[in-house]
């Protein structure tokens, strides 16, 4: 039996680690038969076993399912098999990237190919992932000035590029309102709001209470969708964007939470939250899924007015509330920034993680989802738009399917600001920290002043543990 | 309810033999109401499981929700079912599953035994040690475990799966058949003993024979840990046809919308533990109230 | 009990040692092959600073110093546990307990009920969620639906940060079918002889599972006491599926918190230092329950 084989491995396959002869020393000498290797070892090459012919086959993994994210991930690897070329791509879906993807990277075995989900930026700032700009400069089909403005500098650390945008890339912020709701509020859908004073008047205007006190419909909840932020890992921070901060300092590895810009940002989000009451909000969102996705979300349910979110939602409404009407413009700003409109197109990038064997074919697999034969196969499926200039063009007949999506593609030229997605080697705590930064605030434990100032200490704190070196 | 207000005051205590029955009659018909009642409350997540697998997709959303499906969407289970290669995931499922099963009974019962029915220096210290093993979370353990099954070359097969079950190095499992390898009266062992009966011989007739609840109850336990058991086969697999049910059953998890994604991922789901419920039906017939240990010959 | 000479003595000992030995070596050989280094490791781990990528960097007792001493959340995260633990635990032992006696007796459709008070382990999680998320809504949920009818505030539930943490042990009370089905196993124990020569001697039904079906279950309510708290000490899935960990921090758990920093901060060193403070803190609750083991449970095979 395999049982008894295996077994037997495990005393001859020793390559053990210092402190481990300690441990099995201190713990009473008990025969070891785990055997290690060196954690950030790179890969190992003995299962890279050639296929009889010269084809290479490259493992490419990817965190979407669902019956139309599989049939996208299934349609673009079949479309690459089938191209006669000498590499064949296997695919895997993976649910839970980080777990999986860590335990692989310390164990020497990652894919070849990786997209979606992880905290991306941890794994270009920690040597995880190759830089890919060699490949780039040398490839015929993509150039580093192909892609939308900021899209590739937020795959981008310390001026080598790790990622290219081959999945999901696409503008983040549109104000998004239900029609009948403005409509029946007496407000003037022609005269968007566009500021936070502005927007406030509306979520009064929109907010509904019944005889009971129970919030009906809410205005606008500062925390959903991309206003939120949610657990995305490729969208700036919105609060502080409306108020003219870039809350990172790439130069300096440094963070700006400490700015009244901030301050305000957080002042207003809890604004917002007052005038439905917290807890009212609290329930409000445990009870309606945010985004845009689910029909009993609450946004395509018909009981919240405004939503903050990107170029998917004309798609998403169409199937969770076929029956309404929603319109669209820009997001509001900060006061002092009456008339700026600002944008950002994050997307996934596809990365090849350190040690892989096979990187050119690696890099060709990568260049054929760029590509509009992978494109349209996920654009079918899927609604996605990918990363390449020259697909941002409204009048393309694919996109009038989506009443809104026009818009979308149009404020990529239209924006006043186009904002890339900063690239925090501490995304993950950062991430953490914000939301709950953002409770902190809303139900009274922090003044915004003491918040931000907490905030500012804690990420700068992390950096100088995680980062020492880049710190002066 | 008329008859159940004619029940006799708890004062009286000579009771004529028809009040008694009826004070019979009515404690049943309450203690049924009861069951019935509570049983409705733990079948929520199933019942809400089957009809939401029988729905149309805007029937899944509809607020407040909807119970009863109409139309019933039957086309879903296959549907659902044939979208992804389950039979193979079923396949996967099932061999690691009976695979874990036999290695948990087999390795448990003679540890287990070692740890209750003989006394020897150190077993506390081991008990404890061997208990201690639970209390660490998996996720720290994950990573080196993973660096551990690589070394021996197992990845991309169950066998990081299934043979550490032939070794008991799932503490829970020990621990629960020694609790009920110490409630057997200790005179059964030592009379075997007398009579020149090894240990083996006494594990084997005595202790396994009285120990079958228990032993039901571990095979039922490791069956069903194998066959939802996710995150083990999301790290050690990395071949899609490889994948067991409960991987396959995340292909429906999706973070954007997309039509019947509730109903698809339900009937699946519904279709996988109906193995499981099966299986629960014939261990709980072990369970019959009234087997005398005393009874048996020592 | 051991009433030999010395050296008969030791030479006795020596082979109860060896058959001991014997009996458990699977386990042994288990636990060198893979439970030993996967914890030292993460001992190890615990003392350095460590995110999986690169080579980990030895800090000595940093992690636990900066536990114990500046993160706020870890005290959260602490208490947040204790009180789950402290209420969860024996609510849940309360309930499968009596349900298991209820499920022993002799009844109508015994195999039915049997199942479905089994049903809420079987049914994936996602799906428990979903459930009880339109149980505990505070819009349409039953029970919600009820109270607006009335014209009264709606009971908020898992997004009060007074209510969140009672509503997660509810469902957990009602996540009991592995310990009924213990219980169940354990009551086949109870020997009918005692019960009836208890029934002779006029002890009435309460008098009955008082002095005779618990005694005899003791080595498995010990054992679900334990478990459970060993579980509970590391809640997860529906805490992460239902609350994630909010609102403001009232479900931060330990588990939760563990799984951030390994795998969304990747901090390992530092989840590893959070997994051996936990390991201590059961550690010591359980040594404390096993010591008050030997004055409560009762084993047939131990007198």
């Amino acid at each position: 039996m395999k049982t008894m084989d295996g077994n037997v491995n495990t005393t001859t396959n020793l390559s053990r680690r210092r402190f481990l002869q300690w441990s099995a020393v201190g713990m009473g000498g008990a025969a070891l038969a785990a055997a290690c290797a060196t954690p950030a070892a790179p890969a190992a090459s003995e299962d890279a076993a050639a296929p009889a012919e010269e084809t290479v086959e490259i493992a490419w993994w990817h965190a979407w399912g669902g019956t139309t994210g599989m049939a996208a991930m299934v349609g673009v690897a079949e479309a690459f098999n089938a191209e006669g070329r000498s590499v064949q791509v296997e695919r895997l879906h993976v649910p839970e990237m980080n777990d999986k993807l860590l335990a692989a990277i310390a164990g020497g075995t990652p894919p070849d190919v990786g997209v979606c989900c992880v905290q991306y930026a941890q794994l270009y700032s920690r040597g995880a992932v190759m830089p890919l700009d060699d490949f780039i400069d040398r490839s015929e089909i993509i150039q580093h000035d192909a892609f939308v403005d900021g899209l590739i500098e937020s795959m981008q650390w310390q001026g080598s590029t790790y990622g290219v945008p081959g999945f999901e890339a696409g503008p983040r912020y549109g104000l998004m309102y239900n029609k009948a709701l403005v409509e029946e509020a007496g407000l003037d859908a022609s005269q968007l709001p566009r500021t936070w004073e502005e927007m406030f008047e509306w979520h009064v205007e929109l907010t509904r209470f019944d005889d009971a006190g129970n919030v009906e419909v809410v205005g606008f909840d500062p925390r959903d969708a991309t206003a939120g932020n949610g657990p995305a890992t490729n969208i700036p921070q919105f609060w502080a964007l409306t108020y003219g901060l870039d809350i990172w300092d790439a130069e300096t590895n440094t963070f700006n939470y400490d700015d009244e810009r901030f301050i305000s940002a957080l002042t207003t989000l809890k604004r917002f939250t007052d005038h439905v009451g917290v807890q009212q909000m609290e329930s409000f969102r445990s009870s309606f899924s945010g985004w845009t996705q689910s029909p009993s979300s609450s946004f395509p349910s018909g009981v919240q007015a405004m939503l903050v979110t990107g170029y998917y939602a004309p798609g998403e409404l169409s199937h969770s509330a076929p029956d309404k009407e929603f319109g669209v413009g820009w997001a509001p700003v900060a006061e002092a920034r009456k008339g700026a409109t600002f944008q950002s197109v994050g997307g996934h990038p596809m990365y090849i993680p350190n040690g892989v064997e096979n990187v050119d074919a690696a890099f060709e697999f990568i260049e054929f989802c760029t590509q509009d034969k992978a494109q349209n196969v996920i654009f079918e499926n899927t609604g996605w738009l990918g990363g390449l200039k020259e697909i941002y063009d409204p009048d393309l007949p694919k996109y009038q399917k989506y009443s809104g999506l026009d818009w979308f593609l149009r404020s990529v030229n239209d924006a006043t600001e186009l904002w890339a997605c900063p690239v925090i080697p501490i995304q993950g705590f950062v991430n953490q920290e914000r939301s709950r930064t953002y409770e902190a605030v809303i139900f009274g434990d922090k003044e915004p002043e003491q918040a931000a100032q907490d905030m500012q200490e804690a990420c700068t704190e992390e950096m100088r543990k995680q980062f020492p070196e880049l710190l002066g | 309810m008329q008859r159940a207000e004619a029940k006799p005051s708890r004062s009286s205590w000579e009771l004529s033999h028809s009040q008694s029955m009826l004070f019979k009659t009515v404690q049943r018909t309450l203690f049924y109401v009861l069951m019935v009642g509570l049983a409705l409350i733990f079948a929520g997540p199933l019942l809400w499981m089957l009809s939401t697998s029988l729905k149309t997709d805007p029937q899944v959303y509809h607020v407040p929700p909807i119970w009863i499906p109409n139309p019933v969407r039957l086309v879903n289970y296959p549907e659902a079912l044939s979208s992804r290669p389950f039979g193979a995931y079923t396949f996967n499922t099932v061999r690691y599953a009976l695979t874990a099963v036999a290695g948990a009974l087999i390795s448990n019962t003679l540890v287990a035994y070692g740890f209750s029915r003989i006394r020897w220096p150190g077993r506390d210290l081991f008990f404890i040690i061997c208990l201690s093993t639970m209390m660490i979370p998996f996720q720290v353990r994950m990573i080196p475990l993973y660096i551990t099954f690589k070394n021996l070359d197992w990845l991309n097969s169950y066998l990081p799966l299934v043979v550490p079950t032939f070794f008991a190095v799932n503490a829970y499992y020990t621990f629960l058949l020694r609790q009920f390898f110490l409630t057997i009266p200790s005179e059964l062992s030592d009379a075997a003993r007398v009579d020149g009966c090894a240990e083996l011989g006494i594990l084997l007739r005595i202790i396994l024979p009285l120990a079958k609840p228990a032993l039901a109850v571990i095979g039922l336990l490791q069956f069903m840990f194998a066959w939802d058991n996710y995150i083990g086969p999301l790290i050690y697999l990395n071949t899609e046809s490889l994948y067991p049910i409960a991987l396959g059953l995340q292909q429906f998890r999706t973070m954007f919308q997309e039509a019947l994604m509730w109903p698809y991922m339900m009937a699946a789901s519904t279709a996988a533990i109906a193995p499981v419920i099966i299986i629960f039906f014939f261990v709980q017939r072990t369970f019959v109230e009234g087997i005398s240990i005393t009874g048996l010959k020592g | 009990m051991y009433t030999f000479t010395a050296q008969r003595w030791n030479r006795s000992r020596t082979r109860s040692l060896l058959k001991g030995l014997a009996f458990i070596s699977p386990w042994l050989v288990g636990f060198a092959a893979f439970v030993l280094y996967p914890i030292a490791a993460s001992a190890y781990y615990s003392l350095t600073r460590y995110d999986v990528l690169r080579a980990p960097r030895f800090i000595g007792l940093e992690n636990y110093i900066e536990l114990f001493t500046k993160d706020e959340i870890f005290r959260t995260v602490l208490s947040n546990t204790v009180y789950l633990v402290v209420l969860g635990v024996p609510a849940g032992l309360v309930v499968a307990f009596l349900l298991a006696s209820l499920l022993n007796r002799k009844m109508k459709a015994r195999p039915l009920f049997r199942t479905i008070f089994f049903l809420p382990v079987l049914v994936p999680a996602v799906a428990s969620a979903e459930v009880w998320r339109w149980v505990y809504n505070t819009n349409y949920g039953v029970i919600n639906a009820m109270v607006k009818s009335w014209g009264l505030p709606v009971i908020p539930f898992i997004s009060s940060m007074q209510l969140a943490k009672p509503s997660l042990i509810l469902i957990h009370m009602w996540t009991q079918g592995t310990a009924i089905i213990i219980f169940l196993a354990a009551l086949q124990d109870v020997p009918r002889s005692l019960k009836d020569a208890a029934r002779v001697d006029g002890a009435n039904a309460l008098q009955r599972f008082w002095h005779v079906t618990i005694p005899i279950c003791t080595p498995a309510i010990l054992f679900v006491t334990l478990t459970g708290m060993i579980g509970m000490f590391q809640y997860f899935t529906l805490g992460w599926l239902l609350t994630q960990g909010g609102p403001n921090e009232a479900t931060e758990f330990f588990s939760l918190y563990l799984y951030r920093n390994a795998f969304q901060y990747f901090k390992m060193g530092y989840a590893s230092a959070l997994a051996w403070i936990l390991f201590v803190i059961i550690l010591i609750f359980t040594l404390l329950i096993f010591r008050s083991s030997a004055r409560w449970v009762y084993y047939a095979g131990e007198s």
